[in-house]
């Protein structure tokens, strides 16, 4: 029963952060690489509203406030990302790819010079512990599970029911097909760079007292993600959240058998053993 | 009324079109008459706003449409059938025509849409619930042909609709279409690789030649010039 929570917290968390990399890569044919640093902002947006105005409004309100926060915060970078490098490097990916690596360190930077090297830590907001059968679950933990796993749920619905899902799964499969139906691409774009970004900075907040908060958590997680998006299918959401669970129920196990150190080695074997036999990934399409 | 007037489109210095001027009525199916590479592609790309033209305007009952973007093109009420049908293959059929309804006009607007498209295709409304890439090419051919008509259009520029389909499944897309446009009034400009085909579905033809319109007739008359017959309607 612990086992199976903690795949689920883990597993929800994988996919909600792949999903937003995911979105962004399928719709724009652009790898944001600061995606992992906008989820590390968000942890630090949860850190300084719990600290700010944590002790006079009580951790928890501070703490659901923090999501709003990292939202705006992340949200805005986004736009600016859009505007500043994206739009006008449109055609050349792989500038935009270099250009979101300098944007990846120079929040690094920025992070340390502002907080420190030095990790901090959240105090959980949530205290106490919920007993399931003969399994222990801190309340935290279970409040990051509903958390993530609505998010996740809801950019599914947002994308598989609504129109706008639609006009942005539009344009990721056939952009001119959707040019000549009126949808707008470049808006399309600049809406799924902002809505990747402010899920990085939500996802950030809300596991920010889960583990520690550092200026390279970002990376840690977008390395993960990469992994997870590849042996899923570039381009599948569904591979992608076939992979998530993947990981997350191996990365469990080999952390409940005390192998945590040997986890990023195991996802690089287990990525390059998969695409030898299947290049295109579990789900992918075959070009 | 569709109004090309002295459009001149090229890429890199090669002119693709030189000052093509056409008219397309409404309730009315005009065709576009020319071999490979005359131009005629370019030309409904041009009308689209995909090409920005190095002369000469479009105008839409009189509206000049230099500057705007294709969305708003096609919010007006002009909209492009691709060569190539350009579907989003991953999704539902009835998914491709809500992604075609995006700008064509309040709920109920959509709904009577949806079912002149399903009355005009029984079959799509059948499969409404199957992915575009699991329908067949003439099916393929008229979910597009039903996309474009979500976006409630009033001129229907159609590109070379019926390529790689069976002669049976030809003639009755271009029945269907010969159909679509007097119900709605529509005015349709075809390019069609099958030009005997669409001039018997049509009222008025232009030819283009290297660039340039060299006839404008009324369809008929066209199929009995020998001059025509010989260059593109295979003797």
């Amino acid at each position: 029963m612990q086992i199976a929570l903690n795949i689920l917290s883990l597993t929800s968390f994988y996919m909600c952060f792949a999903l937003g990399l995911a979105l962004v890569f399928g719709v724009m044919r652009v790898i944001n690489f600061a995606h992992g640093e906008f989820y590390m902002i968000g942890a630090y947006s949860a850190f300084l509203c719990v600290s700010l105005i944590g002790p006079t409004t009580g951790a928890l309100p501070a703490y659901i406030v923090s999501f709003a926060a990292a939202a705006i915060v992340t949200g805005l970078l986004g736009v600016l990302l859009y505007l500043v490098v994206v739009r006008k490097l449109m055609d050349k990916p792989l500038t935009i790819f270099i250009a979101t690596l300098a944007l990846s360190y120079m929040l690094q930077v920025v992070v340390v010079e502002l907080f420190g090297p030095v990790g901090r830590s959240l105090p959980s907001p949530i205290p106490g512990i919920v007993r399931i059968g003969d399994a222990i679950l801190p309340w935290s933990r279970v409040f990051v599970i509903v958390a993530i796993s609505t998010l996740s749920v809801g950019l599914w619905f947002l994308l598989m029911r609504s129109d706008v899902g639609r006009r942005v799964r539009a344009v990721a499969q056939n952009p001119t097909g959707a040019v000549l139906q009126g949808v707008s691409v470049t808006r399309v774009g600049m809406m799924t760079l902002v809505a990747g970004s402010m899920i990085a900075g939500v996802s950030g907040a809300i596991m920010a007292p889960i583990g520690g908060i550092t200026p390279f958590m970002g990376a840690a997680a977008l390395w993960k993600a990469f992994i997870i998006i590849i042996v899923g299918g570039i381009g599948s959401i569904w591979g992608a959240v076939a992979a998530a669970f993947l990981f997350g129920t191996i990365d469990t196990f080999m952390t409940v058998a005390g192998a945590g150190r040997y986890l990023a080695l195991t996802n690089a074997v287990i990525m390059l053993g998969v695409l030898s036999v299947m290049p295109s990934g579990l789900f992918g399409e075959k070009e | 009324m569709l109004q090309v007037d002295g459009l001149t489109l090229g890429y890199a210095g090669i002119r693709v079109l030189e000052e093509v001027s056409l008219r397309v009525r409404e309730n009315t199916v005009t065709t576009l008459v020319g071999s490979n590479g005359a131009g005629k592609s370019t030309l409904m790309k041009g009308i689209m706003g995909l090409k920005p033209p190095l002369a000469g305007e479009v105008r839409l009952d009189g509206i000049r449409l230099a500057g705007l973007s294709t969305s708003e093109i096609v919010a007006r009420g002009v909209v492009l059938v691709p060569e190539g049908r350009e579907l989003f293959p991953k999704m539902t059929v009835l998914e491709n025509l809500q992604v075609g309804a995006s700008l064509g006009g309040d709920e109920a607007r959509k709904k009577r849409n949806l079912a002149t498209v399903t009355e005009l295709f029984p079959v799509l409304g059948r499969k409404l619930s199957m992915a575009a890439r699991n329908l067949s090419g003439g099916e393929q051919q008229m979910l597009a042909v039903g996309r474009a008509l979500m976006a409630s259009p009033r001129f229907l520029l159609l590109d070379e609709p019926s390529i790689g389909l069976a002669p049976l499944i030809e003639e009755q897309l271009m029945a269907s279409i010969r159909q679509v446009a007097n119900e709605l009034g529509l005015g349709v400009l075809l390019v069609e690789q099958n030009a005997m085909l669409a001039l018997e579905h049509s009222d008025w033809a232009y030819v283009i030649e290297l660039g340039r319109i060299t006839k404008s007739v009324a369809s008929a008359e066209l199929v009995d010039d020998p001059s025509i017959v010989d260059a593109y309607l295979g003797g």
